[in-house]
């Protein structure tokens, strides 16, 4: 048997797997309650909340980008597991607090949260509408990352647009009919699943390439000096980029909406233990990066179209590696892009069908919204399907600039739960010109002002905007404010 | 131990924490570990840094939450 069978079998008796897990969620559930498609009725398990933001954040990033940044890029990986660990780090705090708002006011979405607190249907929209487009632009890029596992493990014989159609396709048929449910199931596997891979994979690499870490580094060291650090002459990253990029992720992760609801799926205390969790997923992520240090010295970099390719590389080109390794690696990485695209595809149509529809609309029945959102998971996963096999430039810019602009939420959503005179106007023009700020120097501009990301540019731009401007429009209902700062 | 508060919370600690996790992981503090040799089980001490910084991390929050609700069974 050759390779890429073992690789096509392996692939496909994961899928079927996940599918079933997926569909079988979401048995014996109402089918007709928005509160279970979207936050499964307030109850979901400890062991699943931690799969599920786990299988969620580390996405087909994890298996092909994050290799890759660091082959290309050396020191500036680090990032990698910093961001993951201290991104999450601030719901221990956040999501109690989201959580109980929540569930006294019946709120599935970041939308209605931020809408009703300043009173305002408008930014509900404002909210919505940017995060369909950013979930678009990042389920393109993991829809990018099955097709390219599938095509290439398979040597070819999986198509580019067909191995995307069947992963993504079995993803929206789960969530849309089992709902966070669905996703949260699935992602157990595929959580356990990425992780066992990911450390075979990095360990087995760096032994292959190399006499183990120790002889790696030193290799790699002595034959660039300061590729490895940060902030020096030959440093791959300024310190100012480091770190802004970093603070940034901090204060934004949970921004994503998909990430921001699950405060809304389960209880206070598996909040907090679920946080616990992940500075030791930011660790699990390390042999992760081990694989693109092997490449180096190893790999030509033009041998390379682009740095993310360099796993696949690897295995096919270097190895000569036994067909287990070809279906272990494939069933891993499309676990890893599954396993975000599913709780993606699901924000996303429960943004459309709450902050979109229900807030232009607020007479929608509870039926009505349901239809909606399933509908959207299909509709949504044919937009970014459509988008990541045929592209379309036009449109790219955009899509790209909401995907940065999630951090741009973080004036609105802190201050609700700690400043009083927060109002509708200064949220609204905070956040416009915040976007408009981190839209120009990431898209437009070539550099930024002291090698800041430009997230962060946009970020302080926005709180001051915010702050100025709330304190000259009229404040929200005095009640109100106060019962999200005491929440 | 005879006026138990019926919910200890440490959100002003947590803060504080959180502010020094990123100290620890970028300016400033990481600056003076932003270095290659010596190796620490065969990862640079930069990165070895970042993963003792995170292994602390959670030690931390587990205090966090053993304070705030003891070690009472998950739910």
């Amino acid at each position: 048997m050759s390779n890429w069978m073992f690789a096509l079998g392996s692939m496909l008796v994961y899928l079927v797997i996940a599918f079933a897990l997926g569909l079988l969620a979401g048995r014996k559930r109402s089918f007709w309650s928005v509160s279970e498609y979207a936050v499964a009725d307030r109850g979901l398990g400890f062991i699943v909340v931690w799969f599920m933001m786990g299988g969620t954040v580390f996405s087909a990033f994890a298996f092909l980008g994050g290799p890759g940044m660091a082959f290309s890029q050396g020191a500036a990986a680090y990032f990698v597991p910093a961001y993951l660990a201290l991104g999450i780090l601030p719901w221990y705090v956040l999501g109690p607090k989201v959580g109980r708002i929540g569930a006294r006011k019946n709120f599935v979405t970041l939308g209605e949260f931020v809408g009703d607190r300043y009173c305002s249907r408008a930014l509900t929209v404002l909210i919505g509408v940017i995060s369909v487009l950013a979930f678009i632009q990042y389920l393109t890029l993991q829809i990018k990352g099955m097709a390219f596992i599938f095509s290439i493990l398979t040597e070819g014989v999986i198509p580019y647009w067909f191995g995307a159609l069947l992963a993504y396709g079995i993803v929206v048929i789960y969530v849309a009919s089992s709902g966070v449910r669905g996703a949260a199931w699935s992602d157990v596997l595929q959580g356990a699943l990425m992780l066992i891979v990911a450390w075979a994979v990095g360990f087995y690499l760096v032994n292959t390439l190399h006499d183990g870490p120790s002889d790696m580094f030193s290799a790699i060291n002595a034959a660039q000096p300061d590729f490895l650090t940060i902030g020096r002459d030959g440093s791959p990253m300024s310190a100012m980029a480091f770190a802004s990029v970093i603070v940034v992720s901090a204060l934004g992760f949970l921004m994503w909406p998909h990430l921001f609801t699950k405060s809304y799926t389960t209880t206070e205390k598996r909040i907090k233990l679920t946080t616990l969790a992940f500075p030791l997923f930011g660790i699990f992520l390390v042999p992760v990066l081990f694989v693109g240090y092997a490449g180096i010295g190893v790999v030509a970099p033009d041998a390379l179209g682009s740095a993310d390719e360099l796993l696949p590389y690897l295995i096919t080109n270097e190895l000569g590696a036994s067909g287990w390794l070809y279906g272990l690696i494939g069933a891993g990485s499309l676990a890893a892009a599954m396993s975000s695209s599913d709780a993606i595809t699901h924000g996303g149509s429960v943004s459309f069908g709450r902050d979109i529809c229900r807030a232009v609309k607020p007479d929608l029945s509870e039926r009505a919204q349901i239809w909606i959102m399933r509908l959207a998971v299909v509709g949504i996963g044919a937009a970014a399907y459509w988008l990541s096999i045929f592209g379309a430039a036009g449109i790219i810019a955009l899509l790209v600039g909401a995907y940065g602009s999630i951090a741009q939420f973080v004036p609105a959503v802190y201050g609700a739960l700690i400043w009083k005179r927060g109002t509708a106007v200064g949220a609204i023009s905070g956040m416009v010109v915040g976007i408009g700020v981190n839209y120009y120097y990431q898209i437009v501009a070539d550099t930024t002002p002291w090698d800041m990301n430009a997230g962060l540019i946009g970020l302080l731009c926005n709180i001051a905007i915010f702050v100025a401007v709330s304190l000259i429009t009229k404040p929200v209902d005095e009640a109100l404010a106060a019962e999200y700062r005491n929440a | 131990m005879e006026n138990k508060p019926r919910r200890r919370s440490a959100t002003g600690a947590y803060i504080v924490f959180l502010i020094a996790a990123v100290t620890l992981m970028t300016v400033p503090v990481f600056t003076f570990a932003d270095r290659v040799e010596p190796l620490v089980f065969g990862l640079p001490f930069n990165l070895f840094w970042i993963v003792l910084v995170e292994l602390a991390a959670f030690v931390a929050i587990l205090c966090f939450y053993v304070y705030e609700h003891g070690r009472g069974s998950e739910t």
